[in-house]
């Protein structure tokens, strides 16, 4: 029961931003599509910015549903695992939300520009030049609830982590894995003749199904529950043991 | 049934330990004044009975269960905390809304009375109360969300007199309409020691007092006058303290008092439990 409440907190949180996000999001799809058919007009144009904002979007909310729903909580006689469940449910309810949103926006917008998901873009080995299926828009929500999720809990884990850690860490952290992905990784590339960065494409390739000239997206659903479980357990980790801070 | 069992509880922050292998029950449905000067482990305590903090060794219980990571017992407790645990951009309107969403029996209809009576205005963001009002809008929480359990952390500060008079008339009546246990840890000893109905008190972390304040004030007494006759008075009886102001002098002693030995110009009161507790607590 408790689970049910504090996710409906959180939810409710979360309204006001999505109401916003997609308010700007159309906003500005639809100032773009009739200055586009003003300027360039018979000219079809191509986008898939829709899945793309509310990837960055879900990381921003993941990122944010840590410090104050952790004291909200504790306020409230909620432990640490009830949120922790609660969380993951609020997540995955606006992943699923914003897939079913994200549809719909790009389904109108198909009708009246050239537009391509992102799901279909990825796969367009399995479903070529087709658009809205049964098949494709099914396992396209499927890919995206799963997508959606991962990139949020990545965004949770991260705010959970630091929470937890002390001022140096943070500083070791916020410093070093910058420094790491835009020297270290380069460097390392040219030290083993670009391994790093090829065994790092056929990870991502391979996970998402799509390594090989494959076009499988039950691929990345499966690499994405997986992922989910591993941050979600690492997630857990962290949480079981926070206090709150002064 | 609310009644709470803190067993060999201990926490260490680093080397610092806040408490030392403290046990002791309190009883159900009454009221409890938590004391103990600033750093001797009262805070630490009550977060502990929260789940807001881990203690190193121990446990404590509420009705036979374990309070940490429970769910079911931490619905029991409501603990008003000196630090606002709520979102910066809610309204206060807001908050009394979700607490009726996480403690059920929450008397809306009462906070918004009692919103009315200290003039909270609901329609203003938390972090925009002053000290004094973010303290009231805690005590209406906890006042009106009828968990079995209230531990109120520092609730009177910021308050001035009169918001204080208010707070404890209102705990009161709030208190006879529905007995609970209620524990209030304060540094204004005075002006709990007409509420409490027992008293505990916490020194460097130690359990030092856990009794009624009956039984408490039964302990000695104090006694006033000229400073050479009390001085004479006090002889080979256990002193806890004394006061001197001029050549009047008052004593506090512990200890039955045979009333026939007192001189008819010495004034006979009882124990003062700020008193004592300055007496006992002082290093």
């Amino acid at each position: 029961m408790r689970i049910l409440t504090s996710t409906k907190y959180q939810f409710s949180r979360a309204r006001k931003s999505l109401i916003i996000f997609y308010g700007i999001l159309i906003g500005v799809s639809i100032a773009i599509s009739i200055l586009n058919n003003a300027f360039s007009p018979g000219e079809a144009g191509s986008s898939n910015s829709i899945e793309m904002s509310s990837v960055i979007f879900i990381f921003v909310t993941g990122l944010n549903s840590f410090k104050s729903e952790f004291n909200f909580a504790l306020a409230n006689g909620v432990s640490r695992k009830t949120l922790f469940i609660s969380s993951l449910l609020n997540l995955f309810s606006i992943a699923t939300l914003m897939t079913f949103i994200d549809l719909i926006i790009g389904m109108i917008f198909s009708k009246i520009s050239e537009y391509n998901s992102l799901f279909i873009g990825i796969y367009s080995g399995r479903y070529g030049t087709l658009k809205y299926t049964a098949e494709n828009v099914l396992e396209g929500i499927l890919w995206s609830v799963v997508i959606y999720t991962v990139v949020a809990v990545i965004g949770y884990l991260i705010t959970t982590l630091y929470y937890r850690l002390n001022k140096g860490l943070k500083l070791t952290i916020s410093i070093g894995v910058p420094v790491f992905v835009t020297i270290g990784i380069p460097y390392l590339d040219v030290v083993t003749k670009g391994k790093v960065s090829y065994n790092i494409y056929l990870f991502f390739a391979k996970a998402l199904g799509i390594y090989n000239g494959a076009s499988n997206p039950y691929m990345a659903v499966l690499s994405g529950l997986c992922a989910i479980a591993i941050i979600g357990g690492f997630t857990y980790l962290l949480i079981r043991r926070a206090t709150i801070k002064e | 049934m609310s009644k709470i069992i803190v067993k060999d509880l201990s926490k260490n922050f680093g080397k610092v330990n806040a408490l030392k292998n403290v046990s002791f029950e309190f009883e159900e449905n009454k009221i409890y004044g938590l004391l103990g000067r600033n750093g001797a482990g009262k805070s630490t305590l009550l977060n502990i009975m929260t789940n807001k903090l881990f203690p190193t060794n121990g446990e404590v219980y509420v009705d036979g269960e374990n309070v940490c990571e429970n769910d079911k017992v931490l619905s029991k407790i409501y603990c008003m905390m000196e630090k606002n645990l709520y979102l910066d951009g809610i309204k206060v309107k807001e908050v009394f809304k979700w607490s009726k969403v996480f403690y059920p029996d929450f008397d809306v209809e009462y906070s918004l009375t009692l919103a009315d009576k200290f003039g909270l205005k609901i329609n203003k963001k938390v972090k925009e109360l002053s000290t004094g009002y973010s303290s009231i809008f805690k005590i209406i929480i906890a006042l009106s969300c009828n968990a079995p359990i209230i531990l109120l952390d520092e609730p009177v500060l910021g308050l001035d007199a009169n918001h204080r008079d208010l707070f404890y008339k209102e705990l009161i009546a709030n208190y006879s309409e529905r007995p609970r246990t209620i524990v209030i840890s304060t540094h204004l000893i005075e002006e709990v020691a007409d509420i409490i109905e027992k008293v505990i008190i916490i020194k460097d972390g130690e359990l030092i007092m856990n009794d009624s304040i009956e039984n408490v004030l039964s302990r000695g007494y104090a006694i006033s006058g000229v400073a050479s006759k009390i001085d004479e008075f006090i002889e080979n009886k256990q002193v806890i303290g004394v006061d001197t102001l001029g050549g009047l002098k008052t004593a506090y002693v512990v200890g039955s008092l045979d009333k026939s030995t007192v001189p008819n110009d010495l004034e006979i009161s009882k124990l003062d439990l700020q008193k004592l507790f300055i007496q006992l607590t002082n290093a």
